[in-house]
């Protein structure tokens, strides 16, 4: 009885050695293959809507896009689970110790723009004007009201007699993220010009505006 | 024996024959469609005055070609990114035959010292890039520290932020980092060296010297081609240190061929004058190649 | 061996430790310590505290693991570790198939057409990755193709595709005809030779090919900062990007340094386990090359 126990587990480690000397690559490969797939599967049922696209350059926010996202989501009163705001703040455009990220960074800006997938975008001054005068940016005087503007009056970058930004250091949106706070290098915010999203990206403006 | 010849040289060989050509489609599928098109598109960028963010540009002929001519900013980039491709690829060389040459003799903890000569390889170009800029830091970095613990005087000693040095500076962590690839495949060519022939050498009477140069170098010539072909390849389209380190300073003393055409597509907001840039800069390191291929095979060929 | 033993009793000689071997050991060590010199900085430095502000030349004078802890937990190592692993993985996978799919008709036909799609394919070496970008962009946004954390993949993939190319159709060369011919003779099918009897004889530049590329696929940062969007889906080295910090939060050099052997660390060790493959690789598939 117990020899033919132990020949039956002999044969089983047997069986398993073989497969595993033979067979360890296709079965790495199949492994990997199943991660893949079903990783595509996971992301595309919880696939989720994104209503704005985000991007804050070098913003020095201490806290986190998703929270900043979620918070507005809540504003705009949409439910969480089948829509997404994509706020990111981890680039950067005026390194001060590499140029790889400034690089990477600008890439992402003009590649994101290419594909026509970025609604609002901040950056320091200096950049910010550069890409204005590459009309980047949307006249904001045609969307904003005249009461929005009388308000915001000091804030508002103006050029060439269109509104394209809006300085972000006073904005209590900003504030509460703790982006662009500095004052000698401030930020601000515009809108790109061929956003697809164009009401949720002024719905933004306001919000963080306080509007 | 005749028969054997004829049907591997014609193309209706049963074994080998046209339906192979289906064997190249994914990665051909692969390469046109993400490689090759983009490529033309940023050709066709070149002739417009595209500026990176709006999609309304004009067609502008060869213009841009002849501002980036004219202003002289390719002259440099082209003289900072050959100076760099040489030191490069001589200390690579140098450093990757000597160092195989001397582990190859017989020694205890050969993997050891292979393994160390390997390491630098296995970091990432950015971590690379910052443990140097820190090694290179004038006052507190690494080779002033050990400067001042040697009484020489350190603070004259700035690599990176000097004119003239900077861009050495920069060859030498690309060569730190890619020599113990170039000596890995040193290593494998010498080893198909046949021992019996040394030995004549030697009985002979030579000394080691001259058995490096008349027996040892020739035999790996095809391998010192190989390994000078992919480092000027490399060389040529440095960019990751630029960066890094330098940010392309000081002054434009580390300006590469590839460091401009960021500069000008995306400081100066001109992708067009970069895509033409590209263009030019392409042209220039495959003649590069191609020369350095043909130069290097005659050399072989005498060998 | 036996050649190494012949030659040691022909030469007769007897310099097991004579002057010029102590040299030799003393230049070969003093050569390993230069080169590993800033790794060990790296090293002991990330040992430290992370307020720790002394010279980092005075080595290993403390020892604690709170920069590895903090390194850790605001990278979120783990998820980006097997990310990074998966698209590696998943990458070096498509490109072994379909790159010795190609070498397969460019190494055996002598036809023009394949001379042509040989230079086709390696004329790609000389254009550097990070130019065609935008156009790539389009492209894939044209396509429809999401963007996952897998999109970087077909990048990955794509500039692979050249010197993986090149190597497998220079390793072709030492695929013996005679076997192939048999084989069809026995009345195996073309993609039964291919599987069976070219792809495992193309073992050497496989490792090879695993380990040039999948190094330089494990640390490009490049590519998923600009496709991936979801802090989640990020691999190990855009992690790392993020300790550089910026103006107003400079870089805090002790966490950046244990994020830096943090993402080196599984390189490390599968470069410990598998030494002698991976050297043997790298030089199998180049000089046959």
């Amino acid at each position: 009885m117990k020899r033919s126990q132990e020949a039956a587990e002999n044969k089983q480690r047997v069986t398993l050695d073989y497969i595993w000397t033979y067979y360890k690559l296709p079965i790495l490969a199949g492994v990997i293959a199943l991660a893949i797939v079903l990783s595509f599967v996971v992301s595309a049922l919880t696939r989720k809507e994104t209503v704005l696209h985000v991007m804050l350059v070098d913003c020095s926010a201490s806290e986190d896009g998703a929270y900043m996202g979620d918070r507005f989501l809540e504003h705009l009163e949409l439910d969480g689970d089948k829509y997404a705001v994509n706020i990111q703040t981890n680039y950067v455009f005026a390194s001060a110790t590499t140029g790889t990220l400034a690089f990477t960074s600008q890439s992402k800006f003009s590649a994101d723009i290419g594909t026509q997938t970025l609604d609002v975008c901040g950056m320091l001054e200096a950049d910010f004007l550069v890409n204005a005068d590459a009309d980047c940016f949307l006249d904001l005087s045609e969307y904003l009201t005249a009461e929005e503007q009388e308000r915001l009056d000091g804030q508002l970058l103006r050029r060439n007699g269109q509104i394209i930004g809006i300085y972000a250091d006073d904005l209590p949106g900003m504030a509460a993220s703790g982006s662009y706070q500095s004052q000698e290098n401030r930020g601000v915010l515009g809108v790109i010009y061929n956003t697809p999203r164009l009401e949720c990206a002024l719905a933004y403006l306001r919000y963080v505006a306080g509007l | 024996m005749g028969k054997q010849t004829k049907k591997v040289r014609s193309l209706r060989s049963p074994v080998f024959n046209k339906k192979m050509y289906w064997f190249i489609l994914p990665a051909t599928a692969m390469f046109l469609v993400f490689w090759v098109f983009p490529l033309l598109q940023l050709f066709q960028y070149s002739v417009t005055n595209f500026n990176g963010v709006n999609a309304n540009y004009d067609f502008v002929g060869f213009n841009n070609f002849i501002r980036i001519f004219k202003n002289g900013t390719l002259p440099n980039a082209i003289k900072n990114t050959l100076i760099y491709t040489v030191v490069m690829v001589v200390l690579s060389n140098l450093i990757g035959i000597a160092v195989a040459m001397l582990l190859n003799m017989r020694i205890k903890a050969k993997g050891l010292f292979r393994t160390c000569a390997y390491f630098p390889a296995l970091f990432s170009a950015i971590v690379v890039g910052f443990i140097w800029s820190y090694v290179y830091m004038p006052g507190s970095g690494m080779i002033a520290g050990l400067m001042k613990l040697v009484g020489l005087d350190a603070t004259s000693f700035n690599a990176l932020g000097n004119y003239k040095t900077a861009l050495i500076a920069i060859a030498i962590v690309e060569v730190w980092k890619s020599f113990g690839t170039t000596m890995i495949i040193y290593l494998a060519g010498l080893q198909t060296i046949d021992e019996s022939l040394l030995e004549a050498g030697r009985i002979d009477g030579c000394t080691e010297w001259q058995l490096i140069r008349k027996i040892k170098l020739p035999l790996i010539s095809s391998t010192i081609t190989i390994n000078v072909i992919l480092n000027v390849i490399a060389g040529l389209k440095a960019f990751d240190y630029s960066f890094i380190m330098t940010n392309g300073g000081p002054g434009k003393s580390t300006q590469t061929l590839m460091f401009q055409i960021y500069q000008i597509a995306f400081t100066e907001k001109k992708m067009g004058r970069a895509g033409a840039f590209s263009v030019v800069s392409f042209l220039v390191i495959i003649l590069i190649t191609v020369f350095m291929l043909y130069f290097l095979n005659k050399r072989e060929e005498e060998a | 061996m036996a050649r190494g033993n012949k030659s040691q009793i022909v030469a007769g000689r007897k310099d097991k430790m004579s002057v010029s071997r102590v040299l030799l050991y003393l230049v070969i060590i003093l050569f390993c310590v230069i080169v590993i010199a800033p790794l060990v900085i790296v090293f002991s430095s990330s040992l430290r505290n992370p307020d720790n502000m002394l010279s980092p030349l005075v080595l290993f004078n403390e020892f604690t693991l709170e920069s590895y802890v903090a390194a850790w937990s605001k990278m979120n190592y783990p998820m980006q570790l097997l990310n990074s692993f998966i698209t590696t993985a998943g990458s070096v996978l498509v490109v072994v198939i379909i790159a010795t799919m190609a070498a397969y008709p460019i190494g055996r036909i002598k036809a023009k057409l394949a001379r042509f799609l040989y230079f086709f394919f390696i004329a790609g070496l000389i254009v550097p990755s990070q130019m065609v970008i935008i156009p790539v962009m389009q492209m894939i946004a044209n396509l429809g193709i999401p963007r996952t954390q897998f999109t970087p993949m077909i990048m990955f993939i794509t500039c692979s595709l050249p010197f993986s190319v090149f190597l497998y159709a220079g390793f072709m060369k030492s695929v013996p005809v005679e076997i192939e011919e048999s084989a069809y003779l026995d009345g195996a099918g073309l993609w039964k030779r291919f599987s069976s009897i070219v792809f495992p004889l193309l073992k050497p530049a496989t490792v090879s090919t695993v380990i040039t590329q999948g190094l330089w696929i494990w640390n490009d940062y490049f590519y998923p900062m600009v496709f991936v969007t979801k802090k989640a889906q990020y691999p190990l080295p855009v992690g790392l990007i993020q300790f550089l910090g910026d103006k107003e939060n400079p870089a805090q050099w002790n966490i950046l340094f244990a994020a830096c052997v943090l993402c080196a660390l599984p390189l490390i060790i599968i470069f410990a386990v598998l030494q002698k493959q991976f050297i043997n690789g790298i030089a199998a598939g180049a000089v046959k090359g």
